[in-house]
């Protein structure tokens, strides 16, 4: 028999410690699975919040660091060495930058520490993609190597990177290694961002006031995470199985018109609602235990322009191009000419970030075109002073006009493919025929169009030879659209729930009763939603 | 009290109610088991087990192997001339003997003291390759002998695998045994088919036709893996007896005499030397009526089995 103490601790153990004794075990500690709902996150913050209590602060934080720790390991063991080692040298190169500037060792340093952290990620995330290209130049020159992409390494390696050139700038002036490393581990946002700053977190965790146990900072957390579960699975998961199948489809040859567009639109909303969703988690999570980290979105679509879309698509990631790419570039400074060069540039090595493909890398130099484009019509309607009569009307185009750029260019950024992704731009345009679903024939039918060709619905293969139709997801795709572009975003629902002067009203209480019954009926629903592992589309990046 | 602690609140005891709510539905006892494998059987048996080692942890004789297992040697009868309710029937659908040995391997680890008999019914479709189940033999392990089964369900959230479980486990027993696919096991853990009702296919009853005894679909590790089990137990005194099923005489016509030389003689060899035993039973008084089809046996069938199996068990179960 089992002893009981060991079956008392087990799920804890499985949660915390088991990573550290048993490599590879095929446990999953996404945000939406049980061990992580039930289990982690309890326990995670009942001890901190225990530890901040007792006023152990720096007994506190080594916790987090634990259990950040645990939580990356239980991907795999193997890359929790490479992350200790990574914020203990970049640490370490921090302190000699420091101590260097402001001498001319202190600009040596950074381009050594910075091109070795560039080297690691070259390794990890680009060494294949430079042997298949040698390869395909010189066939069989050089053989791939067995390398496993450590997870999160591009979001540890650019927050670090951020954090070197801070103390090269002066920006980054505080040293606390048990802060830095709780910087760099903290588990909310280690797998895939927000990108932070040295300077927006440091601060944040030095003040012993955060470390108390506070209802208000619970429930907002609880909220947004709340927000994030429901984006996930009930949107963003619901929405993949049409976007997978049809592009799947695009790599066996043109898609039909329907499928096309409906893959293009799912993809579209479910890497919204799957990236902002997991945002909406890190920084709900994050809040629980009295840490404010930056938003991400800001109702993307919504956006008038390709430049406005990279102000709230990803904006930490767009923040960190802007101040350690375009800028170090020279930006805006020297010309036109040369901002555009500049532009295209830091948008080439964005859509390099994001995968070692090229089809990543013409997203990003497509989406450089567009802002290119986007700043030669600004600079235009300035010069002839053009300007509109009719905003609302404008301001609808621009919007669908953004919108459909946006979603054309995800095609390439979600193919595998060239071929992928003209397949599906071929099927976009209609030269593969109307492929209508069944459920259109009999009104179609009714209207006696010539030659209109009413096929089937997007089937797929499984791995027993069974083929599954999948139907087209109108329901879930409303809901989206409403959701986006008729709605407040998350942050601003509870921004403005959170500035309300709340009495103690009977009033009040009801609503307050109903909000914890509300959060407490979502993740119940959310347990209930979570049947098969389903990653974040992030954590490819 | 502030606002926010009353949401706080109000969250955490919803949250206390549901799991309590959960908790008493897995107590209850109309839970399915936790999806340890592919095979809804091998779950469901499982969690019977876990429950039958808690009302008795010390069988005497335990039961292991396929179908023929569960549905053809009958745990009542066996009880009744042997005079023991001692007796646990670990067999599940389409087990093949090497996780067959392995649940009786983890039994005779944990059972204390361990059973006597370890009894496995075979038939000739037992020796084939099956199709792997993906045993979670770790927690299968916890689901028999640990406190709490609420970590295996978060282990395997299956909601779509549990919601129709629990919807076929509705079909009430008298109805549910007189189809092939039965769960509802008798208090021993085996399955009685229904002798007056049960729903025949042709399909099926005709299914020893297709039988072509060819050894090149015989697992190769089958029979060594029984040698060695037998080795094992032996050394834990536990005594190992594989036992052949009775045909429906037409198969036993069509297949008989070549099971016997190219399989059964192959067992009988292969667990002399290291104290197994083996027993060959068939014979005219097993008719079509003890059967559903070639070689699983009704109720009826699995009483005239047991029956004859009693006599040469109840030495060993005599002996301490």
């Amino acid at each position: 028999m089992y002893p009981h103490a060991r079956d008392c601790l087990w799920p804890f153990a499985q949660a915390t410690l088991t990573p550290w004794l048993a490599d590879g075990l095929p446990l999953a500690m996404l945000f939406t699975s049980y061990l992580f709902i039930c289990f982690f996150l309890p326990v995670t913050l009942a001890v901190f919040l225990f530890l901040g209590w007792m006023k152990r602060f720096e007994l506190a934080k080594l916790w987090l660091v634990f259990a950040s720790l645990s939580f990356y390991a239980h991907w795999n063991t193997r890359f929790v060495g490479l992350l200790i080692a990574s914020f203990t040298l970049n640490y370490a190169f921090g302190l000699l930058i420091a101590r260097a500037r402001p001498s001319r060792a202190a600009g040596y340093l950074l381009a050594a520490s910075v091109s070795l952290n560039l080297a690691c990620l070259a390794y990890f995330k680009y060494a294949n993609f430079f042997i298949e290209n040698i390869n395909a130049l010189s066939p069989g020159t050089l053989s791939t190597l067995q390398i496993t992409l450590p997870l999160g390494i591009s979001f540890y390696t650019f927050t670090q990177i951020a954090f070197l050139v801070d103390v090269f700038r002066g920006i980054a002036v505080e040293f606390n290694f048990k802060n830095y490393a709780l910087f760099v581990t903290y588990f909310p946002h280690l797998i895939a961002g927000p990108i932070l700053h040295h300077k927006q977190m440091m601060p944040q965790f030095a003040d012993h006031e955060r470390y108390r146990a506070r209802a208000d900072n619970l429930i907002i957390g609880l909220t947004y995470f709340c927000m994030g579960l429901v984006k996930k699975l009930f949107i963003a998961d619901q929405l993949s199985p049409y976007a997978s199948t049809a592009f799947a489809a695009s790599e066996h040859g043109p898609v039909p018109f329907m499928a096309a567009w409906g893959g293009a639109l799912a993809y579209t909303f479910q890497l919204y609602f799957d990236f902002s969703g997991y945002c909406d988690m890190a920084i709900g999570l994050s809040r629980m235990f009295g840490i404010q980290l930056p938003f991400n979105f800001n109702s993307p679509y919504q956006a008038t322009s390709i430049i406005d879309f990279w102000r709230r698509w990803h904006m930490t990631l767009s923040a960190f191009l802007r101040d350690y790419v375009y800028i170090p570039f020279g930006g805006n400074r020297k010309g036109k000419i040369r901002r555009h060069i500049n532009l295209l540039a830091t948008m080439f090595l964005g859509g390099l970030w994001h995968g070692a493909n090229w089809t990543f890398v013409l997203w990003g130099v497509l989406h450089g075109a567009l802002l290119v484009i986007n700043h030669v019509w600004n600079d235009f309607c300035d010069r002839i002073g053009l300007v509109f009569s009719n905003p609302r009307v404008v301001r609808f185009f621009s919007i669908a006009v953004t919108f459909l750029c946006v979603m054309v260019l995800w095609i390439f950024f979600r193919a595998t493919t060239f071929s992928s992704a003209e397949h599906m731009l071929v099927g976009m345009t209609g030269a593969t025929g109307l492929d209508l679903p069944h459920s259109f024939v009999p009104v179609l039918q009714s209207w006696h169009l010539p030659g209109a060709d009413f096929g089937h619905e997007l089937s797929v293969t499984d791995a027993n030879g069974h083929s599954h139709v999948v139907h087209f997801p109108w329901g879930i795709l409303a809901l989206a659209l409403v959701i986006t572009f008729a709605s407040r975003n998350s942050q601003e629902i509870i921004m403005r729930a959170e500035a309300i002067h709340w009495e103690t009203s009977p009033a009040a209480r009801l609503i307050h009763v109903a909000w914890g019954l509300a959060l407490a009926f979502t993740i119940c629903a959310s347990l209930l939603q979570v049947t098969q592992r389903s990653e974040f589309l992030y954590f490819q990046f | 009290m502030h606002p926010y602690r009353i949401s706080l609140v109000a969250f955490m005891l919803a949250m206390a109610a549901f799991f309590v709510a959960f908790d008493l539905i897995i107590h209850s006892g109309r839970m399915p088991g936790p999806r340890l494998s592919d095979s809804v059987s091998f779950n469901q048996k499982a969690l019977w087990l876990r429950k039958a080692l808690q009302r008795n942890p010390a069988p005497e004789i335990l039961l292991i192997g396929s179908s023929m297992g569960v549905n053809n040697v009958n745990g009542e009868e066996l009880a009744r001339v042997l005079k023991t309710n001692a007796i646990l029937n670990a067999s599940s659908w389409g087990l093949e003997p090497a996780e067959s040995a392995r649940i009786a391997h983890v039994m005779v680890d944990h059972l204390n003291p361990p059973p006597k008999i370890i009894l496995m019914p075979v038939c000739i479709g037992d020796f084939k390759k099956h199709g792997p189940k993906e045993i979670d033999w770790l927690s299968f392990e916890r689901c028999l002998f640990s406190p709490f089964l609420f970590p295996l369900y978060l282990k395997y959230p299956d909601r779509n695998y549990y919601l129709t479980t629990l919807r076929e486990q509705n079909v009430p027993a008298e109805i549910n045994r007189s189809t092939y696919d039965s769960l509802h096991f008798d208090a021993f853990g085996g399955v009685p088919l229904s002798c007056t009702h049960f729903l025949y296919t042709t399909q099926r009853w005709e299914n020893y036709q297709k039988e072509t005894l060819d050894p090149a679909a015989w697992d190769p590790n089958a029979i060594p893996l029984l040698t060695a089990s037998a080795l094992s137990f032996r050394t834990n005194k536990v005594h190992f007896v594989v036992v052949a099923c009775p045909m429906r005489p037409a198969a036993e016509q069509a297949l008989g005499s070549r099971a016997d030389t190219d399989l059964w003689s192959k067992v009988q060899a292969a667990l002399a030397p290291v104290g197994g035993t083996f027993i060959h039973v068939s014979g005219p008084e097993y008719t079509d009526a003890d059967f559903v089809d070639g070689y699983h046996l009704n109720e009826c069938g699995s009483r005239k089995l047991a029956r004859q199996l009693a006599p040469q068990l109840k030495p060993w179960l005599e002996t301490e």
